[in-house]
């Protein structure tokens, strides 16, 4: 019987918190670690996204430059070091100079969204 | 950041089911209702303040993380008390600060004031347990941790928790109760 009031009496014991003066500082400190994991998610989804365009656009830069190679070939070229030729020139031309103006242009929009994006939520969040 | 309006009013359940569509605020006040008494656990496992204040916001990033997982067949306080308790024995384990012994305990507690208040002030007389005492008891009476979930998380046999725990509450008993002749058992908690 003893050995039940105590334990019922150090059950209670626990079940008591203990009071903190700096309990709602407390809870701040896991609000703003929640709202930061949030901002940082959005931040990553964000790149992610990015990232992702800027791939679509070397995909589509790559796939004309393909089927520029593929159509050369339709053509009937039939010497090797034609073809080679052709293909440094045109990877020569990919590299060095921009493979269009609207490329161009779509790449550096999709960087300025990406970026916007960026600042927008480190601004909201921080 | 926006200002959010925290639900003060609702059920645990009813806060905890906002917090698992992603209402903050609502989990805020979980955190407002629940925060001193993981991290006073955490204390009485033996943390030290800064480590106990770390694990247990870590515990409540966790637990809205999984907020999905609790469905409100227990008390939330018992939920995130349990997490954090799992946390907390990862990191010692990590920090390979968890050692069993039966030597005496770190810290020698002050001796037992006249005052009922002095006689029933837990956290002093928890200080005159071994860290394996301290920890099976506050597993098992502030986590609601049975004997074998405790030994299964501390990775020791299920009897040794049970002599700890044993231990432990003849000690406490000592130092929290009036003397009595008999011994301390709680058989019915594995």
């Amino acid at each position: 019987m003893v050995d039940r009031d105590f334990d019922a009496q150090l059950s209670r014991l626990f079940a008591a918190p203990p009071s903190f003066p700096d309990a709602e500082a407390f809870r701040g400190r896991v609000e703003r670690r929640l709202d930061r994991g949030w901002a940082m998610r959005r931040i990553l989804i964000g790149a992610t996204g990015a990232v992702a365009g800027l791939v679509a656009v070397g995909q589509l830069i790559t796939s004309r430059f393909a089927a520029d190679l593929q159509h050369a070939s339709e053509r009937g070229v039939t010497s090797m070091d034609l073809g080679v030729d052709k293909l440094l020139d045109r990877v020569n031309q990919v590299v060095a100079t921009p493979a269009s103006v609207e490329t161009l242009w779509l790449g550096a929009a999709l960087a300025a969204i990406a970026l916007a994006f960026a600042v927008t939520r480190l601004v909201e969040e921080f | 950041m926006g200002v959010l309006r925290p639900p003060t009013t609702g059920h645990d359940v009813e806060l905890a089911a906002l917090a698992a569509t992603g209402d903050r605020a609502a989990f805020g006040e979980l955190v407002r209702r629940h925060g001193s008494a993981v991290r006073g656990l955490l204390r009485r496992l033996g943390a030290d303040s800064a480590t106990a204040d770390d694990v247990a916001q870590d515990a409540f990033l966790v637990g809205f993380e999984q907020i999905a997982d609790y469905r409100g067949e227990g008390a939330f306080g018992g939920w995130i008390k349990k997490t954090a308790a799992r946390l907390y024995l990862r990191k010692v384990k990590r920090d390979s600060r968890l050692i069993f012994s039966d030597t005496a305990p770190e810290e020698q507690p002050p001796p037992l004031g006249d005052t009922p208040g002095d006689r029933l002030d837990l956290d002093e007389a928890l200080k005159g347990l071994s860290r394996g005492e301290r920890l099976c008891v506050s597993l098992c009476y502030g986590a609601d941790w049975s004997h074998a979930e405790a030994a299964e998380a501390l990775n020791i046999p299920i009897g040794t928790v049970k002599s700890h725990v044993k231990r432990g509450l003849d000690k406490l008993r000592a130092r929290l109760a009036p003397p009595t002749d008999g011994s301390a058992r709680r058989e019915g908690h594995g």
